[in-house]
């Protein structure tokens, strides 16, 4: 703050910082809170301290096998965007062609498309063009709503970098292949891994495009915990919850690690839900 | 002007925007389009698919559900508020404060908003549900009666919704107000204006653009958003984008809802061109 | 060490014409200078000779190959670029071996070759630092030993200085020419800073508006410009407007409403002309010495150099620019005569912007 900021503006500061913080965190705490409790009921405060609810997690089929499955469709879906998304950022940042401009506003235009819009809109696809929604559907939307994050993230590094390095390359006796391998690819590197955490995590976490595309074989963790707190249940759906946050804030923690957390600030236009 | 010399084709882009575009064209464009196609149609009594707008006069016409559009704007309209009033002033302090501090709001902003939108509003509606702590507090404060409940509530719907959309507008808010240069606060100080006077008269109009940002993104994500409206408000209380669901997953009535997710992207448009122009001209 | 040459080349990127169908040879382990004001076209000449650009006509050489339609990873040269263009991803050592990893050579050469290179850049201590932990005067070096570390036929460099401050700069003229003298390749550089061309090439390829102004050594190139511009870009010179004519035995110029003896121009013709005179051939006398040419002159400005002081002074409606020793004294305004010998100077004809 600018010196001389006065004592009365601080204490503001100070409240509003603590009225925030307790905002943004209660439902969370709430969540994990509750998760401990010996009660046979969602409660916060916990009553007590227990660790039965995460086992009664491990001894039901549903959340394993919701659980399994999320984590293979997001893996999957990670590495599709990932890749195709990649490809079409060095396109659209190295190359220069006619309709660049409108192709890069077309490929962000998933996150304008409200994700309900998009949902009905796959389940009416699949329903009259396919045998109905399935895991495929599934994957499919995931990558179609992820993939304006991996060209994005990607687009902002390589525009950052020195095109000259890849002449260098090529002067320096490097074909196409070897360009990609040694020079864009590594220095692309931090918008890829970025692009991948926000694919997971969106992924992951998608409950809206799930629930269009609902089926007996595409019952993803979101999908369940939504139905089960539709109709009020044990606190084992508070645990399953506290693992799926645990797993997201590894995933955040690793980010800042290997990447910084300023490639994380950046997901303006997300908002799924 | 092409910067590859000798022998390089014009190809390579193509080849590599051939797969985005083919997930983009056929799961994306063809997906909406045949959205849009739906709302069109009507079914005849002899079982024929002809063009109508029945859909979209069968809405207008019926209080209900311009009674849903309407809650949804007009709930949407107090997010917006409450974001903003509680969003600015984090930003400013995560912009003006020092390095750690930023971090920190940064961590606390974020880290909400990479979980799954359900167990945000799952813990919420602990929270608000029969017997939570937000209801005891309230009724201990002397807000409510006995029968007091924040659950199936457009009070439940703004307190949760705010929580989830809040990251948003904290984020924009600081990109600009990060940009306002401070060395015109710190002119503004030493011409005489005290803390709150340059708040108010050279950082708030100085990032009028991030404001105005930040409200379009907020409201285009409210009334889009249906995890939340749905779980809180319940069916009692549809937000546009449940009563869009209601229609294509309970009544299966996919043109009506058809039509109904056209008027909500039609709505989602308005606020959303806005805003991608202002994003573009404040990064030029 | 291969000889280069180019014939009749042309660049055009759209309407512009970048290069005008130029036609230069660059001996073996020669080191040639191409200067030029911004957008000559010298960088582009030395991207077609890299084949970072495709030419819109014309042939370039290098060796006895035509590489007119070869991919630069296929030519045979070593380029360094203004920006270094070092990939921040790799270290010191990496990036300098990147080009013999190209080549495919043996591992055990590679780190023998590069630790060569990086000792004749005075680098070897940085060998496994992260390029981006290095100083702009460190990042210069190794983009310079990458370029020259897999002994290319031709040496590319695109205004190697540039980015250096005054003081790395003129040490890294003498490195340069020293590193010329050990290595032998045939190398082309690019400069907009006639100093640092003089300095360190021993040929000077002077290009203007996509054309070649003037070539040769740099001693020749600065004794006989042969344009108004030449003179110009060249030790900026002074040019005044003369108009030439026969009188007696030899030749005398109208200046400013002044009368001067001068030295029969080339084609011996009368006529207008451009009178060049260096900043260092022109003195301010009270008395000017037998067989000078001399104008009467009014000092407007005197800038202190250390060694010696830049005089402006007006002369007529002109403006002349000139060095004297620092003893020579003149005050703003005062009325003094501008004296040179007519050896010293050079009649050339006027020339269109």
């Amino acid at each position: 703050m600018v010196a001389g900021t006065p004592t009365l503006a601080k204490a503001i500061a100070a409240a509003l910082v603590a009225v925030t913080i307790v905002y943004m965190l209660a439902p969370l705490l709430v969540v994990i809170g509750a998760s401990f409790s010996t009660s046979s009921y969602l409660v916060f405060p916990p009553e007590g301290f227990s660790l039965k609810w995460y086992q009664k997690v491990l001894d039901t089929p549903s959340y394993l096998r919701a659980g399994w499955l999320s984590l293979r469709i997001a893996v999957l879906v990670t590495l599709i965007t990932v890749t195709i998304g990649t490809a079409a950022a060095i396109a659209l940042t190295r190359f220069r062609f006619p309709g660049r401009e409108p192709l890069q506003a077309l490929f962000l235009s998933p996150l304008i498309l409200p994700a309900i819009i998009f949902g009905i809109g796959m389940l009416v696809l699949f329903s009259r063009y396919a045998d109905g929604p399935s895991l495929m559907a599934l994957v499919a939307g995931h990558v179609v709503i992820t993939l304006p994050y991996v060209v994005r993230t990607v687009s902002a590094v390589l525009v950052g970098m020195d095109k000259a390095t890849e002449e260098a390359a090529r002067v320096m006796g490097a074909n196409r292949w070897q360009r990609y391998w040694y020079v864009v690819l590594p220095q692309a590197l931090p918008g890829i891994g970025a692009g991948a955490f926000f694919a997971f995590n969106i992924s992951f976490d998608d409950a809206v495009v799930a629930i269009f595309l609902r089926g007996p074989d595409t019952e993803t963790l979101p999908i369940l915990i939504y139905t089960q707190i539709e109709f009020s249940s044990d606190p084992s759906v508070a645990a399953v919850s506290t693992l799926m946050i645990l797993i997201t804030v590894g995933m955040i923690v690793a980010v800042e690690r290997f990447l910084g957390l300023k490639l994380l600030t950046d997901r303006r236009a997300a908002g799924r839900g | 002007m092409r910067r590859d010399g000798p022998i390089g084709g014009a190809s390579e882009p193509a080849l590599l925007l051939t797969p985005g575009l083919f997930f983009l064209i056929v799961l994306f464009f063809l997906p909406v389009g045949l959205l849009v196609a739906e709302s069109f149609v009507t079914v005849t009594e002899e079982g024929e698919r002809t063009l109508s707008l029945a859909h979209y006069v069968r809405f207008f016409a019926d209080d209900y559900y311009l009674g849903v559009m309407w809650r949804t704007f007009r709930l949407s309209l107090i997010i917006t508020l409450v974001t903003l009033v509680l969003g600015y002033p984090i930003a400013y302090i995560m912009a003006r404060g020092a390095a750690w501090v930023a971090l920190w709001l940064g961590i606390l902003v974020i880290m909400p908003l990479m979980v799954s939108v359900v167990i945000r509003t799952f813990g919420w509606m602990v929270l608000m549900g029969r017997g939570g702590l937000l209801v005891d507090v309230a009724q201990w404060l002397g807000i409510g009666g006995r029968r007091f409940q924040l659950m199936r509530t457009e009070a439940g719907i703004v307190i949760a919704l705010g929580q989830v959309l809040l990251p948003f507008m904290t984020l924009t808010l600081y990109g600009v107000i990060a940009g306002v240069d401070r060395r015109l606060e710190e002119a503004s100080r030493t011409m005489g204006a005290g803390f709150f006077a340059t708040l108010w008269r050279v950082t708030v109009p100085l990032s009028l653009p991030g404001i105005v940002s930040g409200s379009l993104l907020v409201f285009a994500l409210s009334i889009s958003s249906f995890i939340t409206p749905a779980l809180v408000g319940g069916v009692r209380l549809p937000m546009l984008a449940s009563s869009i669901y209601q229609q294509a997953l309970t009544t299966m009535d996919w043109p009506f809802a058809a039509a109904q997710a056209m008027i909500l992207l039609v709505a989602v448009l308005l606020v959303i061109v806005p805003y991608t122009m202002l994003a573009k001209t404040r990064h030029a | 060490m291969l000889p280069v040459a180019v014939e009749r080349l042309t660049k055009a990127f759209g309407a512009t014409v970048a290069l005008d169908a130029v036609t230069l040879a660059f001996a073996p382990k020669s080191f040639t200078a191409l200067l030029g004001p911004s957008g000559c076209g010298k960088s582009t000449l030395l991207r077609l000779i890299a084949g970072l650009e495709r030419p819109s006509g014309g042939t370039i050489r290098i060796g006895d190959q035509d590489v007119t339609a070869l991919a630069p990873e296929k030519r045979d040269v070593g380029m360094m670029f203004q920006s270094y263009a070092l990939f921040p991803h790799m270290s010191v050592a990496e990036n300098v071996a990147f080009p013999l990893k190209m080549k495919g050579e043996a591992r055990g050469k590679i780190g023998e070759r590069v630790a060569e290179a990086l000792a004749l850049v005075r680098l070897e201590a940085l060998a496994a630092r992260s390029v981006r932990a290095l100083s702009g005067g460190q990042q210069q070096r190794v983009a310079l030993a990458r370029a020259f570390v897999a002994r290319p036929g031709v040496l590319l460099l695109d205004e190697p200085l540039s980015n250096l401050d005054a003081r790395l700069r003129e040490e890294m003229q003498v490195e340069l020419i020293e590193l010329h003298r050990t290595l032998e390749l045939t190398t082309v550089f690019v400069t907009h800073d006639q100093e640092e061309a003089l300095s360190i090439a021993d040929t000077v390829v002077l290009m203007r508006a996509g054309r070649i102004e003037q070539t040769g050594a740099p001693e020749a190139i600065y004794a006989a410009p042969k344009t108004p511009f030449a003179a110009d870009f060249i030790g900026a010179a002074n040019l005044l407007p003369a108009r030439v004519r026969r009188a007696g035995d030899g030749f005398v110029a109208e200046v400013e409403g002044a009368v001067v003896p001068v030295r029969a121009p080339q084609d011996g013709r009368e006529g207008d002309y451009a009178l060049v005179l260096r900043q260092e051939d022109i003195r301010i006398t009270d008395a000017p010495p037998p067989g000078f040419a001399s104008l009467p002159a009014t000092v407007r400005t005197r800038v202190y150099l250390g060694a010696g002081a830049r005089v402006v002074v007006s002369v007529g409606a002109r403006t002349l620019t000139l060095l004297t020793n620092k003893n020579a004294s003149a005050a703003s305004g005062a009325a003094v005569h501008v004296a040179w010998d007519p050896d010293d100077a050079r009649l050339l004809h006027p020339q269109q912007d």
